[in-house]
């Protein structure tokens, strides 16, 4: 006996009460045969599984003898099974209650590979009460139950059909169940249900267990009420035809209710996918932050849809095997009160039909996904060329610098020269006598020719430095680029053989998922063809893998020189080799 | 004091219980007492909707006070966001009289869609309902009034709601953090019970042969 002891802050109006009442809690959950194997293995059901503790717990640390515990645990016991179809457990919850609340909870519990789970179970009393029990207080203890069955049927679930319940609830602990409570007697008795629907006190109080808006149904004195929440039955003889119209009603309604938590979740998918298209938007604009994290998205929503379709897979076997094994037994009764024939077709048709949103998700992504790569592509390709101009620059730069330290260089030494000449002159300017031509000369004009001769020579020198010099720098720092984008079909064999007669300075090649770019750059000068243009470096790159010469660019140190026609005549080296189309 | 309903007939406000009177004034105080996250506001009542489950969380509070002679609440599982379950301490005879006081033109009811593609309901006082108002006898809203201000310290109790991955509803007082005040709308309480397990006879029918 259970003291009169509850934790219920209001004194409590009870007016009906029901008789030894019975209550099932059913659901549906992602179960088939290699679930149902998984379980019977947990339960170690092939060598008869006796009163053993389960719980969710994972064995983290295989390598450690010892684990702990928080001490929530059910102790179950296989009462029956058929290995690959169904087990029925009987399971004693065993969980913390507040001081003073005495609760002795053990139920049935009925696991199909169809997916539906009864916990089931007779009240034998609460708070005193042990035959009729009030509707009030029946509520309060299906919320418990609503929260214990959770528990335990949590630590014998995989961690695969945790993750199914995470992805469709958020936290699988707060999931709708379906009740049934069937009880043998009311005390409040009246000859036409429909007077219990008054509207007040008995109206209220049988919402308050199976929702607002129910039906009521009468054979004999037997009375039957159908809510959103579950069902209300008051049966004298409860006989295997009611419990299976109930059970199987049961079970079409906790499909159903999953069914509307599952499109509820791939509306909210749908949802996320228009956010994504924002980001795209933002991405196009330039916004890389927002490029990465569309990446990001589409990868999680890809992956939740993905899980999203195998729970619907698990949803239409299971409504087909229920709808076939409903026709097979055929036993309705009640008028089909229950209407689960309908009700099951129904539900197999709203998860055939989520097929459309589903696919139509998914090509979405697929659609965003292709569009982002293209986007990065472009992105990279533009990081990629601006990079190669910076090392030309770089290079360029490199190399004036060299060369003008070179001029400096030679200037130096003409200066040392001319000063050396400077006092060679000096020097030359004794007298001296000599018999030779030349002697004559000076033996006839002297210092005055010497003189002469140097300062021809020094200008000379100092003339022809000059002209180097400037020269060199101008090759040095005036290097022009021209690029011409061109995107016309080529001879890709043909290339290949053009490109052997030239002297190759790099060839770069980019792999992406569908295509193979490849840009070479060569140097004119030795082109036997070429080499008369003012030119000092080609590049070419092209598509190898759609046949198109994408660009072609050129390097000259001539800025007044006609570009177009430079670019022009290396087309038209190319179209008499053949690579391009004339 | 009387009131033409819509159909043309006369209602005498003490036709209406001390409850329904107490409802009706509980939700014209809750239209100009909002805390909508950190925000209070203060607006026309007129334009403003009072959402179905926080004026239960209130009536779940008033029925904790025993403002209510007649309604008691009975733990109810309801689903947010259209997908997850909770249990909610919801008083039927509160519903109930919401539905008296529609069919009376008083309140009206209006339904949106939630951005998780669930519906929220929403109920306000008709421009009828306001000439109603103010025939409520002074002791019933000062009743209601009262309610709203911590018994200790005298401040204006806080209502504060989260919506999140793990709801909570609150009523409390800011200044002096009583834990008296908090409502424990959510949290279904626990009775005593003895259960044995029920084993279907009909098992065998409900599975593939």
């Amino acid at each position: 006996m259970t003291t009169k002891v509850s934790n219920i802050k209001d004194e409590l109006s009870e007016i009906l009460y029901i008789k030894n009442p019975k209550i099932f809690v059913i659901e549906w959950l992602p179960f088939d045969s290699n679930q149902l194997r998984e379980l019977n293995k947990k339960l170690d059901i092939e060598k008869g599984a006796n009163k053993t503790l389960l719980t969710g717990l994972i064995d983290q640390s295989p390598d450690v003898p010892i684990f702990t515990s928080k001490g929530k645990h059910t102790k179950v016991m296989v009462k029956d099974f058929v290995l690959d179809s169904f087990v029925n457990l009987d399971a004693v919850i065993d969980l913390p209650e507040e001081e003073g609340i005495v609760q002795i909870e053990e139920m049935a519990i009925f696991i199909s590979k169809s997916g539906f789970v009864v916990y089931s179970l007779n009240l034998r009393e609460i708070e005193g009460q042990n035959s009729f029990m009030s509707l009030d207080k029946l509520s309060r203890v299906v919320a418990d139950l609503s929260q214990d069955s959770s528990m335990v049927i949590d630590s014998l679930l995989t961690e695969f059909q945790r993750n199914f319940l995470e992805i469709i609830f958020g936290n699988p602990m707060h999931r709708p169940k379906t009740i049934c409570y069937i009880g043998e007697d009311i005390n409040i008795k009246y000859a036409d249900v429909k007077e219990y629907c008054d509207g007040e006190d008995c109206e209220i109080e049988i919402s308050q267990l199976i929702g607002e808006g129910h039906l009521p149904y009468q054979v004999e004195s037997n009375i039957f009420f159908k809510g959103t929440r579950g069902t209300l039955v008051v049966v004298d003889n409860f006989t295997e035809k009611n419990e299976y119209q109930i059970t199987f009603w049961g079970i079409q309604h906790a499909i159903s209710t999953f069914v509307d938590c599952f499109m509820s979740r791939i509306w909210e998918l749908y949802d996320q996918s228009n956010n994504i298209k924002t980001l795209v938007e933002d991405a196009v604009k330039g916004n890389t932050e927002a490029l990465n994290r569309v990446q990001e998205q589409i990868t999680l929503l890809t992956s939740t849809i993905s899980l999203v379709s195998q729970i619907q897979e698990f949803l239409k076997d299971s409504t087909f095997d229920l709808l076939q094994i409903y026709q097979e037994n055929n036993i309705a009764d009640m008028n089909d009160f229950y209407d689960v024939e309908k009700g099951l077709a129904i539900s197999r048709e709203r998860v055939k039909e989520a097929d459309k949103i589903i696919n139509g998700l998914l090509t979405e992504l697929e659609g965003i996904r292709n569009y982002i790569s293209t986007l990065s592509e472009m992105q990279m390709r533009k990081m990629n060329k601006a990079m190669t101009r910076n090392t030309k620059s770089m290079n360029q730069v490199l190399q004036a610098n060299t060369r003008t330290g070179e001029a400096i260089d030679m200037i130096e030494l003409i200066l040392a020269g001319s000063i050396i000449l400077e006092v060679f002159a000096f020097a030359v300017g004794e007298y001296a006598k000599d018999d030779t031509f030349f002697g004559g000369l000076l033996n006839e004009y002297g210092t005055m020719v010497m003189f002469i001769i140097s300062i021809v020579c020094w200008i000379g020198i100092v003339v022809y430095l000059r002209w180097s010099k400037s020269r060199m720098e101008r090759k040095a720092l005036k290097d022009f680029t021209i690029n011409m984008t061109l995107n016309q079909t080529i001879n890709v064999e043909k290339l290949s053989d053009y490109m052997e007669d030239k002297e190759i300075l790099t060839k770069h090649v980019e792999y992406d998922k569908n295509n193979v770019i490849i840009s070479y750059v060569w140097d004119i000068g030795k082109d036997p063809d070429l080499k008369d243009l003012d030119i000092d470096h080609v590049s070419i790159t092209y598509n190898e893998t759609n046949s198109l010469l994408l660009s072609i660019e050129i390097e000259t140190g001539e800025v007044d020189t006609d570009q177009q026609k430079m670019i022009e005549q290396i087309l038209d080296d190319m179209k008499s080799s053949g690579v391009l189309e004339s | 004091m009387t009131l033409e309903s819509s159909k043309g007939d006369n209602i005498d406000i003490s036709s209406l219980t001390r409850d329904q009177q107490i409802l009706l004034y509980t939700i014209d105080y809750l239209t100009k007492w909002v805390r909508g996250g950190d925000h209070y506001f203060q607006t026309n009542s007129e334009k403003i909707w009072v959402k179905e489950l926080p004026l239960w969380a209130v009536i779940y509070y008033q029925i904790v006070k025993g403002t209510y002679e007649t309604y008691d609440y009975a733990p109810t599982s309801i689903q947010f966001f259209g997908r997850s379950s909770f249990t909610v301490n919801l008083s039927y005879e509160g519903v109930d009289d919401i539905e008296d006081l529609r069919e009376l033109d008083v309140l009206e009811k209006i339904r949106l869609s939630t951005s998780q593609h669930g519906f929220v309901t929403a109920y306000r006082i008709t421009t009828r309902g306001f000439k109603f108002l103010n025939l409520i006898p002074q002791d019933v809203q000062e009743e209601v009034h009262n309610l709203f201000y911590c018994e200790h310290c005298k401040t204006h109790l806080d209502f504060y709601m989260n919506m999140g991955d793990e709801p909570d509803i609150k009523i409390d007082c800011p200044s002096c953090n009583v834990s008296d005040f908090t409502l424990n709308f959510l949290e279904s309480e626990d009775v005593s019970y003895v259960s044995k397990p029920y084993f279907l006879r009909i098992a065998d029918k409900l599975v593939k042969k």
